[in-house]
């Protein structure tokens, strides 16, 4: 790479953590809670976790999650920082 | 960048060897959801356990089936490993 | 899953090995295409699963994650198409890599609308 880029991705995620994420899935499956960390693979360690599901209009609450969860980075297409916006 | 590339798999792994032994949650792609007590994982998202219940989404939907011997998932399938 | 079988090549020298397998494994680090040259630009993201973004280009890696701002994603309608109407600002983002489908540059394209025939 000839000139490093000023943001790397992996930074913005390890920044991120301890604060809200909003995270996308390839599904419409979201999830929403505190970054605790990720690996490499970004599997990501969130919590107290919302889990969605987003249709046309609105998003569905599926499940309430208490404590920690290990979310698969295989199905990951997107990190928000910041969390969700609109809820 | 640093600390996330120095130790590979260090914060999943972590998680993963605390939760031995306590009840999960554990879903898979299609949807269904097996609550029970984690026996055993391996890096692959593997998973063993007891005493599960099968639902779909969500514990508030209909029992679908109830297992009294131990349960494997196979690690491709898992979508998410959560401490109840 | 990546290593290389070797045993098929016969001019290979022993002592070459670790070098070989060097030279086999450096044209993958490459990037094609430098992203360097879009960035603080607007891009076009396809994901795979069908999802389309479009973001400014403020960052990205070897591995071709992205990070973006001013995200747009243009969301699936029943039909599981694609529409030009149905979006969601998402902000300031981060496109994982290993699902990234194409990446364009939204200057120098532009959008063809189709006349369907009855």
């Amino acid at each position: 790479m000839s000139l490093p880029a000023d943001i790397l991705p992996l930074e913005v995620i390890d920044k991120t953590i301890d604060q809200p994420v909003w995270i996308i899935l390839q599904s419409n499956r979201e999830f929403t809670g505190k970054l605790v960390g990720f690996d490499d693979f970004v599997n990501v360690i969130i919590e107290d976790a919302k889990e969605w599901i987003v249709n046309e209009e609105h998003s569905e609450l599926v499940m309430e999650h208490n404590g920690r969860m290990l979310l698969s980075g295989n199905n990951i297409v997107m990190l928000v920082p910041g969390g969700k916006k609109d809820v | 960048m640093s600390t996330a590339t120095a130790e590979p798999t260090s914060v999943s792994s972590q998680f993963l060897a605390n939760i031995i032994g306590k009840p999960v949650n554990v879903k898979l792609h299609s949807g269904m959801l097996y609550s029970g007590k984690l026996e055993s994982i391996d890096g692959f998202m593997n998973v063993t356990l007891s005493s599960t219940t099968e639902h779909y989404e969500n514990n508030d939907n209909g029992l679908l089936h109830k297992y009294t011997s131990d349960v494997f998932l196979r690690g491709t399938q898992v979508l998410y490993i959560s401490e109840v | 899953m990546s290593e290389i079988k070797q045993d098929k090549q016969p001019k290979l020298q022993p002592q070459g090995q670790q070098q070989q397998k060097k030279k086999f494994e450096s044209p993958k680090r490459e990037a094609i295409l430098d992203l360097a040259k879009y960035k603080d630009c607007q891009v076009r993201v396809k994901l795979m699963g069908g999802r389309l973004v479009v973001g400014v280009l403020k960052g990205y890696d070897q591995l071709m994650n992205l990070v973006l701002d001013e995200t747009i994603e243009y969301m699936k309608d029943t039909n599981d198409e694609v529409s030009k109407d149905k979006t969601r600002s998402l902000g300031f983002t981060v496109i994982r890599g290993n699902i990234l489908a194409s990446i364009s540059p939204m200057e120098g394209s532009e959008i063809i609308y189709m006349q369907t025939s009855d």
